[in-house]
């Protein structure tokens, strides 16, 4: 006869059982690192917001402070021709992240927020008024005809995907904004 | 039907420790680096210095960096910044001037602290003594620090609380915190202003 009661073989095939569960839980985990991460969107948001601030918008002996006319013509305003970037291709283009082949790029969006009207709270979209010659907030009245720029360019932001944030204080019209650089 | 296989209790546990520590090496191989996905990811660190710039690039660009520095009541039983207590100087609220504005609208709504010194050269000591200008508590490990360096000229004059310029220049005033370190040139003292910011 065998050297073996049930409760033996009961405690033994379920403590087996445990381990072989509970190792199988923890394979999803493990391949975590090696699927496609965010570490190069992390980067590409960053260089953006660095050349959008530190270069293209404004020059770069003075970094974060953002010329009017150049920054219109970002955000697809009227443009005066001197500007570091070409106005006629898209934001990807100018930045540079159209990847290769062309269209695997990634998904890009440029905003500048602030708090304009100095209202408690109100941070939003920042507006140039053109008929005005001022920064106005995006949802001002004074935002609403056709040849006013609203500073938001690029594609929809997904809503279940991760989004890589880049964000820089800036200065424009004497006015202190936030560029949101959003990658994903 | 001797010979079918058996799970002795000793024999499932050894199992047991060979898939576990199998599971543990495989684990302990994969890398976990500063970029990865966490709340301790070093992009955060790297977005809040580049803003500390950019809110130091903004503020001197206005000039109500040098007006925040200078913005100090001379006054005999004061002796401190505008609006600050009895410390000299911003524990509570930002200051209550353009500079403290900038500093509000970027740091306020997110949860971030900071704290402003400025470093002056003392004259007699060679290291710069620092003046705190807004303390909000010891920064933690992951604070970050950007810098500004302003000229403070002798024929520089003092603001006073609605941020105007006062007749009292730096030479002439009674109790500033800041000393001439050049008594035979028109400068008066080379200050950098640091800002750490760290989330709370």
């Amino acid at each position: 006869m065998r050297a073996q009661t049930t409760i033996d073989f009961a405690i033994g095939i379920s403590i087996f059982l445990l381990v072989v569960v509970y190792v199988l839980a923890f394979v999803p985990g493990m391949l975590e690192p090696f699927v496609e991460s965010q570490n190069q969107n992390t980067i590409v948001a960053d260089r953006a917001a660095d050349q959008l601030t530190q270069g293209m918008l404004g020059s770069a002996e003075r970094p974060f402070m953002l010329g009017v006319e150049c920054t219109v013509a970002f955000f697809g305003g009227p443009d005066p021709g001197d500007c570091r970037f070409d106005a006629t291709a898209t934001p990807e283009e100018r930045l540079g992240l159209v990847g290769y082949p062309p269209g695997t790029g990634p998904n890009l969006q440029v905003e500048i927020r602030g708090n304009v009207s100095l209202a408690s709270g109100g941070v939003d979209t920042v507006c140039w008024d053109a008929d005005a010659d001022q920064l106005v907030e995006a949802d001002d009245t004074a935002c609403s005809d056709p040849n006013d720029t609203v500073f938001e360019i690029g594609d929809d932001l997904p809503t279940q995907q991760g989004v890589v944030v880049s964000r820089r204080v800036v200065s424009i019209d004497d006015t202190t904004a936030t560029v949101f650089v959003r990658v994903w | 039907m001797t010979d079918r296989a058996q799970a002795h209790t000793l024999e499932s546990i050894v199992a047991g420790v060979l898939i576990l520590s199998s599971l543990v090496f495989a684990l302990q191989a994969t890398a976990v680096t500063p970029l990865s996905a966490s709340t301790a990811s070093q992009h955060i660190e790297n977005q809040q210095e580049v803003s500390a710039k950019g809110v130091l690039a903004a503020a001197a660009d206005s000039g109500a960096l040098k007006r925040g520095i200078l913005y100090w009541n001379d006054t005999e039983n004061a002796s401190r910044f505008h609006g600050a207590d009895l410390n000299r100087y911003y524990t509570n609220a930002a200051p209550p001037n353009e500079f403290g504005a900038i500093l509000d609208d970027a740091y306020r709504a997110r949860g971030l602290a900071y704290n402003v010194h400025v470093s002056h050269e003392d004259p007699g000591r060679t290291q710069p003594a620092r003046q705190r200008l807004v303390y909000r508590g010891e920064p933690s490990d992951n604070a970050v620090t950007a810098a500004w360096t302003v000229t403070i000229y002798d024929d520089d004059v003092l603001y006073d609380a609605n941020e105007l310029r006062t007749t009292t220049t730096v030479t002439d005033a009674d109790v500033f915190y800041m000393e001439d370190a050049a008594p035979n040139s028109i400068v008066y003292n080379v200050v950098r202003v640091e800002v750490v910011v760290w989330r709370m």
